[in-house]
């Protein structure tokens, strides 16, 4: 079933993208282990971060996105201290479809 | 012999009505022509003529006027068939006809609508981007100039709007309600690149402080007046060549007319023209019984609507909400709820009975017209209920099907539920009269008013089956359902009985108490301007009275109470007055100790209004005396009350009733255009004009009435 | 200095109680209770009928606080919140205005039928009034709570609430917002439930202590008025109707009420697949001059038929104005819930919070204790909470083909504030919370874009005030009120954008202005996307110091945009407080709406359209939509496709497996 905008999973809980059919991860474990990962200035987010970080904090702030190793599609984007780990992870339990 | 008329079109049918100096009244209706909306106006005044037995040059020809109550404004902007219309405002403010003070979002949406949150967008633009010039320029606070005009950036944007073809042009300025000086040097720079170019100030249309609903008002006069104007100048014409000489008049929101040359000037005051007729009708019929505090209730196909006449006046608003946008405009305060004769009853997620606000309009209709409607509506339950005849339904015309209504009850409502198909009818029917009685409640309350000073008319197809119950919770004095030869075309009536009424505001926040003389010279202003329109309207009255007001807050307070100004040469005691009328109303309003008056009080907005009266008003004949009998037709089982359920009801035919006839509920008294419904506990008589007048027997312990939901 | 401990404030930190151990705390009260069977016995037409007859009423307290308050943010903006609960507080319905507002005042009910029934009691007539969050009844020493319990024949019926913003009540700097406060301290004291209002009468020297800590007491005594008159309304109301259908059956439908909305939201978690969803929630500056970033960790598990908010991980509260109580977290919780898991679902917090479980440690930055600063709590740590649950909620919601319409991203990832005091143009003292920023943007949608300047997510009616409004009430003049380009997330869906305002101070006697400003979100960007969408803009505030201006205007022009304007232009940091003197511009930028989706997936024909509306620049167009117009500004397929293609390249090139 489609869980996301890019993701579908199946009853045995692989992840797989829904553009090109790449597998991606377990949702029971790890959804996203085998995407790419990026790592990259916030300004290359684009003209919404208006000064450069550095400008209100001695922390690095980092643009930080996951892609689908198969099509590049963009899985997920978050803007963070450099030195945190992700947050931003789920898991989903069996699906009965 | 000379005539009045009123034309009332609808979204379904035109109604016709017509009265001669005689006091005799003829009526008409014919289906309305929403692809030219004239023809349908033409029709019914052919019909009229008919119905009068002359020709139709002869019954124009000695037509003194027609007042006209138009859907064509409302129609044009909800479906966006409007003009391609150019705005200017101040430079760095153009987005605040996108921003929309962010209530653009959910204006005008109910709250359950509301906390559907991502399901809440804005409405489309107004005005696209590319047609939204900046100008340099701008006034302050005080009405004093900050930044001249940039008469150069004006032609240059004048011209690029005529480039990108657009039909008309808005302007509204920042603080130009207080110093127009600005837009009207705009007017006159794009009058001498394009003379014949329609173009609406924002300090003319809607003078009032807060510039986004004044650009939105003054963007949607724009939008509409070309149409309005190319809707009423060839009717004008068409009826001229058909022998017409007399004043084709507008019916405006605000309960009083305008002449159809003028009406595309200010045409957003023609935006409520079709709700009106109603409410006018209401007062006439009110001045004439001396019922001074009306509910007007209107229950038609498709909504419920609530209007009040408080000493005998039509209370009014001065902003409405369209499309989701704010528009400013003085207009009868009608509210409305999708509650009408097709409301659909539905059960919701959590297996909750609901009726409305979808209905099942006039196609494919209730469920047991047999016209494709599967799902129940009002109608349908009523008709379950025995409150309808299924072979008296309009007078005979529409035969119905009792089983066809059951079955869809059954299927939606009663098998889901658990319950028996006429108690889910009961259901139905008693959940309508619960809302219709909450909206009217509302309606009454925040008016600051007392419902139980009210007398409660109802009309509309399907209000008499159920107004008897939705007011018994309101303790209203009596529910009136006007019965008499205009029944059928009450809101047209209405029309041909109103007066000509105009408006003029000026915004000027002053803190209390103002300088007497300069309030003075405010209300002079107006009045003149005021007086020198009336002269343009080129009619002749019997009468003509001013009235003026003043919209005061709290300081701060987002709420102005619209307080009237008294008569006279204004001096310190009567501006004092002012201040203690306010404080009054607002007490009124929100409840004693409520104001505080340490906070200061403002004035804000000063309007006047003047209203001429035209020499013809056709008075109702009194109904024709028959013997007082009372003979029922027959009797059925019949549920109008919950604690009683099902009983034997008599059944009255409307036309074999008289003055001075009463009955006892329960009863059912079938008319051509209506059924009305008399609970147990009530009585009702058949007045001098042949209107029927529901009161309710047990009015002290009110153990009868109480327990009708 | 570090936060010390104060003995003797535990007694004011929330304790769960269930209804039974309220009404044995309250023992020597007579109270209205009902039995199981009586619920169960309200015939479904009755239901309907009272429960529509609550929900008017409910409105009508709005409306009444609307209408006879005098404050901005109240009136203008919808700041405010009605609520009515069952005898023992449990909240049985609440209007669709301040949703973070309405989630505490239960608490606050509650507290008090545990601690005022002996002494000073509670009887008919009586209204307390309560402006301690760690009490509840607001988020925040601004938000004040006027509530009352309804009496039917001598017994404890039902409460009534009201609450809204007060503009000023005291603390270091106007407003309340005392950006350097490092602890509860520098800032307004907090009032625990009082009773101000004894058998109908309001108490003179009550309202008097009240009143004696704002800047602007004239319009707080007047704000009190509102609520009161809202709890007047609602009392009125609720007498009749159980004069009309009697006690027991009133009770019955407003029990029934919470078991219905309870067994919807449980229907509705229970069509949800069971899995646990992360986020973060990050707020720079914890004060002027603080220069830290602080982060609420939230892991979300949905279970069966209900969601764990599980808070473990977040941040030590912090010496600054930015921490929440619990009211605070649950504040942050329950807006989201309200709007995006109850779209269709009855607001019934009493029955929706037993379908919620909340696991978080005290004396973290969302569950402070006494005496850590709380002054900013509303739209500090409470609207972070918020942030991290929208986040988690949303992404919960976008696993279902129906329920995934109720989702949005982050909408506005914070309150940008701009409090301006001193002397108005009418000569008189002023203080005022500048509410522009209300007009963020919406967060994108799974089959749409985010609303432009739509709000924000705990107002679903948030509201503006015109421009012509805030110039008539402060000395102030716009030089613009504008959407920004570019400050919605990029994504398949957009974002809604945020917006800017720009002006100066303008005729005040004083010349000068007093200016506080607070917002987080300038080192990094605080509405994320969801599905890879990006985030919205960072907030961006700017002061430009001895400028132009005045030349420009008498040269007939008035600048576009800041770099129009000559001058010394200074990016402020999270938290400032100083003056601006005439000639001083004042730019804000508040937050648009996250993304959904990648933006390289965005029909190009959509993004050309935000071209021409000023919604996206050219420049951003090309570099994250890799859409490519031609001179004239139509799409140019072709090179869009490989400007799409180039930058999946780039995507893949700095290959670094996860």
């Amino acid at each position: 079933m489609n869980i996301d905008d890019n993701l579908t999973v199946d009853s045995a809980g692989v992840v797989q993208c829904r553009h090109c059919s790449a597998t991606i991860g377990n949702a029971r474990t790890d959804p996203l282990s085998g995407a790419l990962q990026r790592v990259r200035p916030a300004a290359d987010a684009g003209p919404g971060v208006h000064a450069d970080p550095s400008h209100y904090t001695k922390r690095e702030i980092v643009l930080r996105q996951a892609f689908c190793p198969g099509c590049y599609a963009l899985l997920r984007t978050e803007i963070v201290p450099a030195d945190e780990p992700v947050f931003r992870n789920w898991r989903l339990a069996a699906i009965e479809e | 012999m000379a005539y009045v008329m009123g034309i009332d079109t609808g979204g379904t049918f035109t109604d016709g009505f017509l009265a001669d100096e005689a006091g005799i009244l003829f009526a008409a209706k014919s289906p309305s022509t929403p692809h030219d909306f004239s023809l349908g106006f033409l029709n019914v005044v052919d019909e009229l003529a008919a119905v009068v037995g002359i020709s139709t040059p002869e019954l124009l020809g000695n037509t003194d006027y027609i007042v006209h109550g138009t859907t064509s404004t409302l129609n044009a902007l909800v479906t966006g068939n409007v003009s391609k219309v150019g705005f200017m405002t101040t430079q760095g403010h153009a987005d605040s006809i996108s921003i929309m003070n962010v209530e653009g979002r959910y204006a005008g949406l109910d709250a359950e609508e509301i906390q559907n949150m991502a399901n809440t967008s804005k409405p489309p633009a107004l005005v696209p981007r590319q047609l939204i010039e900046e100008i340099n320029e701008r006034i302050d606070y005080k009405g004093a100039e900050i930044v001249c005009l940039d008469e150069g950036g004006v032609r240059q944007a004048t011209r690029r709007l005529i480039d990108k073809g657009v039909e008309a042009l808005a302007v509204s300025f920042l603080w130009s309600f207080s110093n127009p000086a600005h837009e009207h040097r705009v007017r006159d720079i794009i009058g001498e690149i394009a003379p014949d170019l329609y173009v609406a100030l924002s300090s003319d249309v809607s003078p009032r402080i807060r510039e986004f609903p004044r650009s939105a008002t003054t963007i949607v006069n724009t939008q509409v007046a070309p149409i309005l104007r190319g809707y009423l100048y060839p009717l004008e014409d068409e009826l001229r060549g058909r022998g017409f000489d007399g004043s084709l008049l507008v019916m405006q929101g605000s309960g009083g007319c305008v002449r159809a040359r003028e009406a595309p000037r200010h045409a957003v005051t023609t935006l409520g023209s079709v709700l009106t007729g109603g409410l006018v009708g209401c007062a006439n019929l009110g001045r004439i019984l001396n019922h001074d505090n009306v509910i007007s209730t209107d229950i038609g196909g498709t909504t419920f609507l609530v209007g009040l006449l408080v000493d005998g006046k039509p209370v009014s608003t001065n902003t409405v909400v369209i499309n989701q946008y704010l528009i400013s405009s003085s207009m009868v305060d009608v509210h409305t709820i999708g509650a009408g004769g097709g409301a659909i009853a539905w059960l919701d997620q959590g297996g909750n009975l609901r009726v409305g606000p979808d209905s099942a309009g006039a196609h494919p209709g209730p469920a047991c017209y047999d016209e494709g409607g599967e799902r129940p509506t009002l109608t349908d339950a009523d008709l379950v209920l025995g409150i309808i005849n299924p072979d008296y339904f309009l007078g005979g015309k529409k035969p119905l099907s009792v089983a066809s209504a059951k079955a869809s009850i059954k299927k939606h409502i009663a098998d889901p539920l658990g319950m028996s198909v006429s108690d889910a009818a009961a259901a139905i029917y008693a959940i309508q009269n619960a809302q219709a009685a909450d909206l009217v409640r509302k309606v009454v309350v925040n008016s600051g008013r007392d419902p139980r000073d009210f007398v409660l008319y109802a009309f509309g197809g399907a209000g008499p089956m159920h107004c008897a119950s939705y007011a018994a919770d309101l303790g209203v004095i009596e529910v009136l359902v006007p019965l008499g030869s205009t029944a059928a075309v009450f809101s047209a009536y209405g029309l041909a009985s109103s007066d000509i009424v105009l408006t003029r505001e000026r915004s000027q926040p002053e803190n209390f108490p103002p300088d007497p003389q300069q309030l003075q010279d405010i209300f002079s202003d107006l009045e003149r301007e005021l007086s020198a329109y009336l002269d343009e309207q080129g009619l002749s009255f019997t009468d003509v009275t001013y009235e003026r007001e003043v919209d005061v807050r709290y300081t701060m307070q987002l709420a102005e109470v619209t307080t009237p100004v008294p008569a006279g040469e204004l001096d310190a005691e009567k501006v004092d007055s002012i201040g203690q009328s306010f404080e009054a109303l607002y007490a009124e309003l929100y409840g004693k100790d409520a104001g505080y008056r340490d906070a200061g009080m403002q004035l804000i907005t000063y309007r006047m209004r003047v209203r001429g009266r035209l020499p013809i008003r056709p008075e109702l004949p009194h109904a024709e005396r028959k013997p007082a009998s009372a003979q029922a037709r027959g009797s059925r089982d019949v549920f109008l009350d919950i604690r009683r359920g099902f009983e034997r009801t008599a059944i009255y035919d409307y036309l074999d009733l008289g003055p001075g006839d009463t009955l006892k509920g329960p009863a059912v008294v079938e008319a051509p255009t209506t059924t009305v419904a008399i609970p147990f506990g009530c009585d009702a008589r058949v007045d001098e004009l042949g209107n029927l007048r529901i009161t309710y027997v047990a009015t002290v312990n009110g153990s009868e009435k109480e327990k009708l939901a | 200095m570090t936060i010390t401990h104060v003995s003797g404030s535990e007694r004011f930190n929330f304790v769960q109680r269930s209804p039974a151990e309220l009404l044995a705390a309250a023992s020597n009260l007579a109270i209205h209770t009902i039995d199981e069977r009586a619920i169960e016995a309200v015939d479904p037409l009755t239901f309907e009928v009272i429960r529509h007859r609550l929900a008017a009423i409910t409105e009508d307290m709005g409306d009444a606080l609307k209408r006879m308050s005098g404050s901005v943010v109240v009136t203008d903006c919808n700041d405010f919140s009605a609520a009515i609960a069952d005898e023992t507080g449990d909240l049985v319905l609440v209007g669709v205005y301040n949703t973070q507002l309405a989630a505490s005042l239960d608490m606050a009910i509650k507290w008090t039928l545990e601690h005022r029934c002996e002494r000073p009691g509670i009887k008919p007539g009586d209204m307390f009034l309560c402006n301690d969050p760690w009490v509840g009844g607001g988020l925040h020493q601004n938000d004040v709570s006027l509530f009352a319990p309804l009496f039917h024949d001598g017994k404890l019926f039902a409460w009534t609430g009201a609450v809204c913003h007060q503009v000023d009540l005291g603390g270091v700097s106007p407003g309340s917002w005392s950006v350097s406060g490092r602890d509860v301290f520098w800032e307004s004291t907090p009032v625990p439930p009082v009773k101000i209002i004894e058998g109908g009468e309001l108490r003179p020297d009550i309202e008097d202590m009240y009143l004696r800590r704002s800047r602007v007491p004239k319009l707080i005594a007047l704000d009190l008025r509102a609520k009161l008159g809202a709890n007047n309304v609602a009392q009125e109301r609720l007498d009749q109707l159980i004069g009309k259908y009697g006690p027991d059956t009133v009770k019955a439908v407003m029990k029934r009420m919470m078991a219905d909305a309870e067994k919807r939201l449980r229907a509705k978690l229970s069509s949800l697949p069971n899995g646990t969803w992360g986020a973060v929630a990050h707020q720079d500056g914890a004060r002027a001059g603080d220069d830290g970033i602080y982060k609420i960790v939230l892991q979300m598990s949905k279970q069966g038929d209900s969601l764990t908010f599980d808070f473990t991980g977040t941040d030590k509260q912090v010496e600054g104005f930015i921490n929440c109580t619990f009211a605070g977290l649950r504040g942050g919780i329950m807006p989201i819930v309200l709007t995006m898991l109850c779209n269709d679902i009855p607001w019934v917090p009493g029955g929706i919070y037993r379908c919620l479980n909340i696991i978080s440690e005290q004396g973290t930055i969302n569950n402070c204790t006494f005496p850590a600063g709380v002054g900013k709590a509303s739209v500090a740590s409470a609207w972070a909470t918020q942030n991290a649950v929208s986040e988690t909620i949303a992404s919960m919601l976008v696993t279902h083909p129906q329920h995934c319409r109720g989702a949005m991203s982050v909408c506005e990832g914070t309150w940008d504030l701009t409090v301006l005091a001193g002397v108005d143009q009418r000569g008189g003292p002023f203080v005022t919370m500048l509410c522009d920023s209300m007009s963020g943007g919406l967060g994108a949608r799974t089959d749409r874009d985010g609303v432009d300047t739509g709000g924000q997510s705990c107002i679903p009616m948030g509201r503006i005030a015109d421009v012509e409004i805030n110039e008539f009430s402060f000395p102030m003049l716009y030089l613009w009120r504008r959407e920004e380009v570019d400050s919605g997330g990029p994504g398949r869906f957009r974002g809604g954008l945020g917006a800017s305002s720009c002006f100066i101070p303008h005729d005040s006697p004083a010349g000068r202005v007093h200016l506080v400003v607070s917002s987080p979100g300038k080192a990094l960007p605080l509405a994320h996307g969801l599905c890879g969408g990006y985030p919205a803009n960072n907030s961006y505030d700017v002061l430009v110091r001895a400028t132009d201006v005045h030349q420009q205007f008498a040269a007939g022009r008035i600048p576009r945009n800041l770099q129009d304007i000559v001058g010394q232009h200074d990016e402020l940091p999270s938290h400032a407080e100083t003056d601006l003197d005439p000639g001083d511009v004042y730019y804000t930028h508040w937050q648009g709406g996250g993304g959904y989706g990648d933006p390289l997936l965005r029909d190009p024909h959509e993004v050309v359209h935000d071209i021409h509306r000023q919604r996206v620049s050219a420049h951003a167009a090309d570099m994250i939509y890799g859409v490519v117009c031609d001179a004239d500004g139509t799409l140019d397929d072709a090179a869009t496709q490989t400007r799409r293609n180039q930058l999946r390249e780039v995507r893949a090139g700095d290959r670094k497996a996860g």
